[in-house]
């Protein structure tokens, strides 16, 4: 069993990984985590990935990236779009637990 | 700058505008020319209308007077109204360049403004469509554990 596998996911492990992902603080690792216990939990798979696909990041690594920078065409919407669609799946999830 | 000239020019435009119109219809009845003046000949003066002659002339002289006094009163008054309307086009000409001027210094910050309350609306529709699906998702994995524990 991986250390992704044997994450736990309680509501503050949530809370506090919300707030990493929304001040773009998370790493791969633990966005990798939190597909597998969507996938785990209501049997979407890739869920984040697929998110980010839609604006041709095929990566968490792109993803975190394309925040960072200071100037980008995408940072607007992936700050919108792709972390709403991650947040307002996290708060869905906790309401699951 | 060229703005306020030109509205200084409209102003003087409108003054000699509105003095021709008013000298040309409003005062073209009490207007003699000087070839009218020379065909104008008085009354001889005798001894019986002297006392009428002398009547007329006094009337004349107020209607003379109130004539020069009313003429003030519009000459003044019409250089107040165009001033006034002068003031106003300068003061319009010179707003409306000043607020497209701020504009254009502070288009950057107003675009930036305007992207980020679009990227909050964005995040809180996805956030409510994530939230559907997830609950769509969980509601259809329930409904198939069901089933099954039926079968």
């Amino acid at each position: 069993m991986s250390a992704i596998e044997k994450q736990k996911f309680d509501r503050e492990y949530l809370d506090l990984l919300q707030k990493k992902i929304e001040s773009n603080k998370a790493t791969t690792e633990e966005y990798k985590s939190l597909d597998f216990f969507i996938k785990s939990t209501v049997d979407i798979p890739n869920y984040v990935l697929n998110s980010l696909a839609e604006f041709n990041l095929y990566s968490y690594q792109e993803y975190i990236d394309e925040r960072k920078k200071d100037f980008s065409p995408l940072k607007s919407k992936l700050e919108g779009q792709v972390l709403g669609r991650i947040t307002g799946a996290i708060s869905a999830l906790k309401a699951t637990l | 700058m060229y703005k306020i000239i030109f509205g200084i020019i409209i102003g003087v435009f409108l003054s000699v505008s509105f003095t021709f119109l008013y000298r040309t219809y409003y005062l073209r009845d009490y207007v003699v020319s000087a070839p009218d003046l020379k065909t104008i000949k008085p009354d001889p003066i005798s001894g019986k209308n002297i006392e009428q002659a002398i009547i007329n002339s006094t009337f004349d002289e107020k209607i003379n007077s109130l004539n020069k006094r009313s003429d003030d009163f519009l000459l003044f008054g019409s250089m107040i109204i165009t001033l006034m309307l002068g003031i106003s086009v300068s003061v319009y000409l010179r707003t409306e360049g000043e607020v497209t001027k701020h504009f254009k210094e502070n288009f950057s910050s107003y675009q930036e403004k305007v992207i980020e309350a679009t990227s909050h609306i964005e995040k809180l529709l996805s956030e409510a469509q994530s939230n559907a699906e997830i609950v769509n998702a969980l509601k259809q994995k329930a409904e198939s554990q069901t089933d099954k524990t039926i079968d």
